[in-house]
C-alpha cells in the first residue's frame, strides 16, 4: 500500500498544474452553487425585511375596523390573567390620513398619525434624535407633545415632503361622531423628525407620532378607547423567532378570550400573515430565480464531472502500468478516490469563496432592480447554503471522478499500455429489466388510479386542475422512461438514450402544447413551465448527446464543402465523437446557458409588447383613475361627476364609485393561494349604471375566468368581439342579481355573486364578507377581470359586489359614505394623447392651493393616475426582473465560460501526444490551433443551436399560453449569440494557441 | 539504388537542456550521406541518440548547430511553417507505438496527410484505400485501431506514411511493438517497397535482426557515429 502513497504524493506533485486546473473547474462549480444560494437568500430576506421592518417585533394586533376599541383595560386584564406568555404589550391610537406641505405644495396619502404611551416599551420601537444616537427622554417627549398640535414625523416622510421643524401641516383626519367618521381638515406642527433606524418606530417611516392623549382629543375618542391592541411575543424576533403555527395558536387563544364572536374584535396574527403574504408577492420572482439558478447549477454540475472525466481519462496509461505491476483494483481506485478528494475538497474550499465574491455583485443588482436603491446590501450567507455548497461540489467532484475511475480500473491493461483507450461495455443486468417493468407498472397503475378516481384524465375538465397535470406527467414520464430503460436491455444503450431523450422531449412539449393552455391558473402554469423547461433541455441534451456521430457526420459533411483543410475537419469531428460523454457535457453547458439568456429576452419582449398592446383594450375605456383618501364632507363645494368635466375639455365621462374596506373569511374549500384565511379587501357597490350608460358599456371590462359551466366558453385567445360578447354575458348575471350554488351552477336560493379584479379570489371561491355589526354574509366568486385600473396600485384584493348587499355592509360603508374611487374617460388618444397632462390637472384641482377645497379647509387627497403610464411602469418593472436575470444568468456564462477554458486546456494536456502525432504528419501550428478550436467551437455552435430552438419553442409555447403575440427580439438574441460564439471562440482559442506550442518532439513522448 | 545524395547531415549536433546543470549532449557532429533509394539502419544502445538523430531529420525537432540537407535543401534554416509542409510532402513517418488516432478507422486514418493538401475527398479516399488493399487490409477500412492486431496497426501507419510518396520513410523503432514474426512481415513489407519504388527508409532499431534487413548499417554511441557499413540482405 505504500507504493500507492508514495505513487499519489509524487503524481500529485509532478501534475500539479493540471490538478490546478481541475480545482479552478471544481471551485468554478462550487461558487455557482453557492453564489445561485446567496443570491437568493439575499433577495428573500430583503424582501421579506422589506415588510417586517415597519411591523417591528409586533406579532398579533386587535383592532375594532378602524372604530375605537371601548375598555381595552378590561382586555388586556383579561390577556393577562390567560396563559399566553408575551414579550410585551401596548395600546395606541391611530387613523390613516393625508398629510399635506402647503408651502411645498406636497400632499401624501395613507400616513399613519399615531399616538403612544409615553412609557411604552421600548420592544416596540425607540424615538430617536435625528441624529441616530440619542434616545428622546420621556421628558422631552412630555414637553414636545405637551402642545397637542406638535409631532415628530418619521424620517422617511420628513425628506419625502421637504419638511421642515416648526412648520405647519395639514392633515385630512375622521373626527368619529356616532358610528360615522366625520372629516376635518387639522393643523399640525412639525415638532422634529425621529432618526431612520432598526425596526418598528426607528425604522421611520411614513409616520406622524404624538401622545396618546393628544389623537384622542383630536379624533374624539375617549380615554377608556383605543384603536388598536399589539401584543409582541417575542422581544427580538431576529434571535428568538416566533413560529407561524404558535402565533395562529395564540391568535385562535386571544379569538376565544375576547368572545370575538359577539364582541365583532379582530384579532390578527399580523406578522405571520405579512410573512406569508410577502412569501407569496416574492414567489413569482422567487420562482424565476430558482429556475434560473437550478439551471446555472445544473451547468455548475456538468462543469464539474467533464473536469473529473478529463482527469480520469488523462490517466489511463498510468492505470494500464499500475494495472500490469499488480496493482490490485481497489488499490487504483483508492488512488483515485483520494486524488478526487483532496482535489475536490480544496477546489469547493476556493469555490466558497468564489460564490460569495459572485453574489456580492448580483445582490448589489438587486438592490438596485427591486428595491430602488443603490446602497450596498450585505449578501446573506446561511450555514446551509455553504454546507450544501460544499458537500454537492465535494461529492460530485469525489463521485465524477471515482466512477469513471471504477469503470477505468476494468480496462485491460495490456490494451491501455498499448494506449487502446477501450474499456470493456457491461451488459445491461436484470436490474434494469426490473426498473423498467417497474417504472412502467407506477405509470400504468398511477393512470388507472386517476381515472378511477379523478374519473377525467383525457377529459379537459381532469386537466383544469394542476394536480391531474402533474399526476397526468408523471404517469406518462413512467411509462415512456420504462419503456426507454427496458430498451437497454432488449435492444442497446444508444438506443435507451434515444427514447429518454425523446421521452422527456414528448413529455414537455405535449404539456407546453395541450396542458399548460387548458390550465388557467398562472402559479401552476409557472410550476409545469419550470419542469417542461428543465425537461426540454435535458431531453435535447441527452438526444443529441447520444447521436452526437451522427451530427458531427453532418457537421464533417459540411465542414468539408467549406475551404478549412479536410484533414483539420475529420480530426476535430471525429475526436468530438469519440468522448461523447465529455462533448454532451460541454454542449450541454452551452444550451443550458443559452436557453436560459434567449428565453428570458424573448419572453421580456413578447410580454413587454403584448402587455401593452392589450392595455387599451382591457382598460375597457378607462383612461384615467382617480382615487380619494377620504370623501369629500362638503358636497356643497364640489361634485366631482358634475365638476371635473370642467378641468379639461377632454374629459367625457366620469363616474364615481362607492369604495369600503372590509375582512374577507374564506370558505375552506377555497383554493387560496395565499395563506390567511382572514385578510383585508376593498369592496365596491356597482350599480347598473357604473359601467354602463343605459344598455352601453361606458367602460368596458373584460372578463377572465368564471364559473362553471361559463368557464368552458372562456376562450382567452379568441377574438376581440368574442371576448367582449363573452364578457357581457357574465356582466349581464352579475347585474341580474344571479345566485349560484357551491356547484357553480344558477340557483335563486344560492349564493349572491361578486365579481374579483385579483387572481387571488378565483371563480367558485366562497367567501365571507365580514360586516361591521353584522353576521358575515356568504358570497360566490362569479369572475375574474383580466384588468382592472384600481388594482394597479393596490394592495389588496378587490371585489366587485351588486347592491342587494348593501343593508349587510351598510356600516362599512358608513365609515366611507361617499364616493371616493372615480373612473375618467377621455377623448386622448390612450398612448399618446394628453392623458398624464389631465391626470396632474384633476389633482391641482383637489389639491392645489387655488382648489375650492383647499380654501374652505375641506381638502382630500386625490390621486389621478393615467392607466396607460401605469402599465408602462408595471411592464418596466418585469422588464427590470427580466433585466437582472439575465445578469443573473450571464454570471452562470461568464464563470461557465472560465470553466470551458480550463476544461479545453485541461483537454490539450491530455491530447499532448496526438498533437505531436499531427504535427508528425504534417500538420501546421495554424491548423493545430484550427483543429482544437474549431473542435470546441461545433460544440459550443451545438449548444447554441439547441439553446436557441429551445428558447423559442418555450417563448411560442409562453405565448400561446396567454394568446401573446410571439416577439423574438432579434437585436438581443444576435446580442446573447455573439456574446456566446464570442465565448466560445475565446473558450476554443487560447487552448488551440497553447497546443500550437507544444513541440512534436516533446508531444510525442508525452505519456500522461 | 542511385547515386544522388537524397539525405546530408552536417556536423550536426543536438544539445538537450543547454547551459543548465541538466545539458545532455544528444549528438555530436553527426556526418552522414543516405542516397536515394538507400534503406540504413540506425542503431546504438538506448539514449545514444538515435532517436533524435530521426527527429532532425524528419524536422519535428531542431538541431542545436549543423546542417539537415534534403534533397538539396537545408531544412534547419526553414521556419516552423515552411518545415511542417516540407514534412507532410517529403517524409513518413512510422512510430514503435504505431501512432494511430484511436478514434479514427484505418481508412481515415491514412487519408489524413493527403486531406492536407487540395486533394478532393474522394480522390483521397480511393488514394488511401488503394494504399490499404496493397497492405492487405482491404477488408479493414472502416476498423479503428483497437480492432486491429499489432501488425495490422503498423500496416495503416505505413499505409499512411507512403501516401503521400515521400522522399524519405523514417521507422522509429517500427516493430519494437510487434513480435517476431509480424515484425519480419513488415520489414519484408518496408524491402519490397524500397525495392519496387526506390523508396528511401531510415530505420532507428535495437535489433540486429531488423537491421540486417536494411543496406547499411550506422551505429551510434554517445551520440557520435562509430561505425558506417554496408551489409545486410
Amino acid at each position: 500500500m505504500d507504493y500507492i502513497n508514495s505513487l499519489l504524493t509524487k503524481t500529485f506533485r509532478r501534475r500539479i498544474g493540471k490538478n490546478v486546473g481541475t480545482m479552478i473547474g471544481i471551485a468554478l462549480s462550487v461558487s455557482l452553487m453557492l453564489g445561485v444560494q446567496i443570491t437568493i437568500t439575499s433577495f428573500s430576506t430583503k424582501a421579506l425585511g422589506f415588510f417586517t421592518e415597519a411591523i417591528g417585533e409586533n406579532d398579533i394586533i386587535i383592532q375594532n375596523f378602524g372604530f375605537p376599541i371601548e375598555n381595552y383595560q378590561e382586555i388586556i386584564e383579561k390577556i393577562d390573567n390567560s396563559s399566553i406568555q408575551y414579550a410585551a404589550i401596548n395600546w395606541r391610537v391611530s387613523q390613516d390620513v393625508a398629510v399635506y406641505n402647503l408651502e411645498k405644495g406636497y400632499l401624501e396619502k395613507g400616513v399613519s398619525f399615531v399616538g403612544v404611551e409615553l412609557d411604552e416599551d421600548p420592544i416596540f420601537g425607540r424615538f430617536y434624535h435625528p441624529d441616530g444616537e440619542i434616545e428622546y427622554t420621556k421628558e422631552e417627549l412630555e414637553q414636545i407633545f405637551s402642545d397637542n398640535t406638535s409631532v415628530l414625523v418619521g424620517k422617511y416622510l420628513f425628506d419625502d415632503m421637504d419638511l421642515r421643524i416648526n412648520q405647519t401641516i395639514k392633515i385630512r383626519i375622521g373626527e368619529l361622531q356616532g358610528l360615522q367618521f366625520n372629516y376635518k381638515t387639522y393643523d399640525l406642527k412639525v415638532a422634529g423628525y425621529i432618526a431612520d433606524k432598526e425596526k418598528g418606530k426607528e425604522s421611520g417611516g411614513r409616520v406622524l407620532w404624538t401622545s396618546i392623549d393628544n389623537i384622542r382629543s383630536i379624533i374624539g375618542v375617549g380615554n377608556n378607547s383605543v384603536t388598536e391592541i399589539n401584543i409582541s411575543l417575542s422581544s427580538n424576533h431576529d434571535e428568538q423567532p416566533v413560529s407561524k403555527d404558535y402565533a395562529c395558536e395564540v391568535e385562535a387563544q386571544l379569538k376565544e378570550i375576547l368572545d370575538v364572536e359577539n364582541t365583532g374584535l379582530l384579532v390578527i396574527a399580523f406578522r405571520a400573515l405579512v410573512l406569508d403574504t410577502a412569501d407569496k408577492i416574492i414567489k413569482d420572482v422567487l420562482i424565476a430565480f430558482n429556475l434560473f439558478g437550478a439551471l446555472i447549477i445544473f451547468s455548475g454540475v456538468l462543469l464539474l464531472v467533464n473536469i473529473q472525466l478529463i482527469q480520469v481519462e488523462d490517466r489511463m496509461q498510468q492505470l494500464g502500468v499500475l494495472r500490469a505491476i499488480g496493482s490490485k483494483r481497489k488499490e487504483i481506485i483508492r488512488l483515485f478516490l483520494m486524488e478526487s478528494a483532496i482535489l475536490g475538497f480544496i477546489g469547493s474550499l476556493l469555490g466558497l469563496g468564489g460564490g460569495y465574491a459572485m453574489s456580492i455583485f448580483l445582490v448589489w443588482r438587486i438592490g438596485i432592480t427591486f428595491f430602488n436603491t443603490t446602497v450596498f446590501l450585505t449578501p446573506i450567507v446561511t450555514g446551509s447554503a455553504v454546507l450544501y455548497s460544499f458537500i454537492v461540489g465535494f461529492t460530485l467532484a469525489i463521485g465524477a471522478g471515482l466512477l469513471p475511475a471504477i469503470r477505468a480500473s476494468r480496462v485491460d491493461p495490456i490494451e491501455v499500455i498499448r494506449g487502446i483507450k477501450k474499456v470493456k461495455e457491461r451488459r445491461m443486468g436484470t436490474g434494469i429489466l426490473v426498473l423498467g417493468i417497474s417504472l412502467i407498472l407506477i405509470g400504468v397503475s398511477t393512470f388507472a388510479t386517476q381515472l378511477a378516481v379523478g374519473d377525467s384524465f383525457f377529459s379537459i375538465q381532469g386537466w383544469n386542475t394542476a394536480n391531474e397535470q402533474w399526476t397526468f406527467m408523471g404517469a406518462v414520464g413512467g411509462i415512456l422512461l420504462g419503456l426507454s430503460v427496458l430498451t437497454a436491455f432488449l435492444v442497446s444503450r444508444k438506443v435507451m438514450g434515444n427514447s429518454i431523450g425523446f421521452s422527456l422531449i414528448t413529455i414537455a412539449i405535449s404539456m407546453l402544447l395541450f396542458a399548460l393552455p387548458q390550465l388557467k391558473d398562472v402559479a401552476d402554469n409557472n410550476k409545469i413551465l419550470i419542469t417542461c423547461v428543465v425537461l426540454l433541455a435535458l431531453g435535447t441534451i441527452i438526444l443529441v448527446g447520444v447521436n452526437l456521430k451522427f451530427v458531427t457526420d453532418l457537421v464533417t459533411t459540411i465542414l468539408y464543402k467549406t475551404k478549412i483543410k479536410k484533414g483539420v475537419s475529420l480530426i476535430s469531428a471525429k475526436y468530438m465523437t469519440s468522448k461523447t460523454m465529455r462533448s454532451t457535457l460541454t454542449f450541454g453547458i452551452f444550451t443550458l446557458v443559452l436557453t436560459m439568456n434567449i428565453f428570458a429576452s424573448i419572453y421580456q419582449a413578447t410580454f413587454s409588447y403584448n402587455t401593452l398592446e392589450s392595455v387599451e383594450f382591457l382598460s375597457g375605456g378607462a383612461s384615467i383613475y382617480v382615487e380619494l383618501d377620504t370623501p369629500i364632507q362638503n358636497d356643497s363645494l364640489v361634485d366631482v361627476e358634475r365638476d371635473l368635466p370642467k378641468v379639461d375639455p377632454s374629459i367625457e365621462y366620469v363616474k364615481g364609485i362607492n369604495t369600503t374596506i372590509s375582512l374577507l373569511q374564506a370558505d375552506p374549500s377555497a383554493k387560496l393561494s395565499i395563506p390567511s384565511e382572514i385578510f383585508a379587501a376593498y369592496i365596491q357597490l356597482i350599480y347598473n349604471d357604473t359601467f354602463k350608460n343605459g344598455s352601453k358599456y361606458v367602460f368596458d371590462f373584460m372578463i377572465e375566468q368564471s364559473i362553471g359551466k361559463f368557464n368552458e366558453e372562456y376562450k382567452p385567445a379568441a377574438s376581440e368581439e368574442y371576448q367582449r360578447r363573452y364578457s357581457h354575458k357574465i356582466w349581464d348575471l352579475f347585474y341580474n342579481r344571479t345566485r349560484f350554488n357551491r356547484d357553480g351552477e344558477k340557483d335563486p336560493n344560492g349564493l349572491p355573486a361578486v365579481i374579483s379584479t385579483n387572481p387571488i379570489l378565483k371563480p367558485g371561491d366562497v367567501f365571507n364578507i365580514t360586516g361591521l355589526f353584522k353576521p358575515p354574509i356568504e358570497v360566490i366568486v362569479l369572475a375574474n377581470i383580466r384588468q382592472y385600473p384600481f388594482s394597479i396600485n393596490s394592495g389588496f384584493p378587490i371585489l366587485l359586489v351588486t347592491p342587494d348587499l348593501l343593508p349587510f355592509l351598510s356600516y362599512n360603508f358608513a365609515i366611507l359614505p361617499k364616493y371616493t374611487n372615480f373612473l375618467v374617460k377621455t377623448s386622448e388618444n390612450f398612448r399618446n394623447g394628453r392623458n398624464s397632462e389631465i391626470a396632474n390637472k384633476i389633482e391641482t384641482f383637489f389639491n392645489g392651493n387655488e382648489s375650492i377645497l383647499i380654501k374652505n379647509n375641506d381638502f382630500v387627497a386625490a390621486s389621478a393616475y393615467n392607466v396607460w403610464e401605469e402599465m408602462l411602469e408595471q411592464v418596466d418593472f418585469q422588464v427590470r426582473t427580466f433585466d437582472f436575470m439575465q445578469i443573473f444568468v450571464s454570471f452562470g456564462l461568464v464563470v461557465g465560460a472560465i470553466g470551458m477554458i480550463i476544461i479545453a486546456i485541461r483537454n490539450v494536456s491530455e491530447r499532448k501526444r496526438e498533437i505531436g502525432m499531427m504535427r508528425a504528419i504534417g500538420y501546421k501550428k495554424s491548423q493545430i490551433i484550427l483543429s482544437i478550436s474549431l473542435e470546441l467551437f461545433i460544440l459550443a455552435g451545438l449548444g447554441l443551436f439547441i439553446g436557441l430552438i429551445n428558447s423559442i419553442v418555450l417563448g411560442a409555447t409562453f405565448a400561446r399560453l396567454y394568446d401573446w403575440y410571439l416577439i423574438i427580439p432579434i437585436g438581443r438574441v444576435l446580442l446573447y449569440t455573439a456574446v456566446m460564439i464570442g465565448i466560445a471562440f475565446l473558450a476554443s482559442i487560447i487552448p488551440g494557441i497553447r497546443s500550437s506550442r507544444i513541440t512534436p518532439a516533446e508531444a510525442l513522448r508525452y505519456v500522461g | 539504388m542511385g547515386d544522388e545524395i537524397i539525405l546530408k547531415t552536417e556536423n550536426l549536433g543536438k544539445i538537450y537542456a543547454e547551459g543548465t546543470p541538466m545539458e545532455v549532449h544528444a549528438l555530436r557532429g553527426i556526418n552522414i550521406e543516405i542516397k536515394r533509394g538507400e534503406m540504413v539502419a540506425i542503431m546504438g544502445p538506448s539514449g545514444c541518440g538515435k532517436t533524435t538523430l530521426l527527429n532532425l531529420i524528419g524536422g519535428i525537432d531542431k538541431p542545436t548547430y549543423g546542417k539537415i540537407i534534403i534533397e538539396g535543401k537545408d531544412i534547419s534554416t526553414l521556419t516552423d511553417e515552411e518545415m511542417t509542409e516540407f514534412r507532410l510532402f517529403n517524409i513518413g513517418y512510422i512510430f514503435q507505438l504505431f501512432n494511430l488516432f484511436d478514434f479514427l478507422t484505418a481508412l481515415e486514418n491514412t487519408v489524413l496527410p493527403l486531406l492536407l493538401t487540395n486533394t478532393s475527398r474522394f480522390e483521397a479516399e480511393e488514394e488511401a484505400k488503394m494504399m490499404l488493399r496493397q497492405m492487405g487490409l482491404g477488408d479493414k477500412l472502416n476498423h479503428l485501431p483497437s480492432e486491429l492486431s499489432g501488425g495490422e496497426q503498423q500496416r495503416v501507419a505505413v499505409s499512411r506514411a507512403l501516401l503521400m510518396n515521400p522522399a524519405i520513410i523514417l521507422g522509429d523503432e517500427p516493430t519494437g511493438d510487434l513480435d517476431e514474426m509480424t515484425s519480419k512481415d513488415i520489414m519484408d513489407l518496408f524491402r519490397s517497397i524500397n525495392e519496387n519504388f526506390k523508396q528511401t527508409f531510415i530505420v532507428v532499431t535495437h535489433s540486429k535482426y531488423i537491421a540486417e534487413f536494411c543496406d547499411r548499417t550506422i551505429r551510434i554511441i554517445d551520440g557520435q557515429i562509430v561505425d558506417d557499413g554496408y551489409g545486410g540482405k
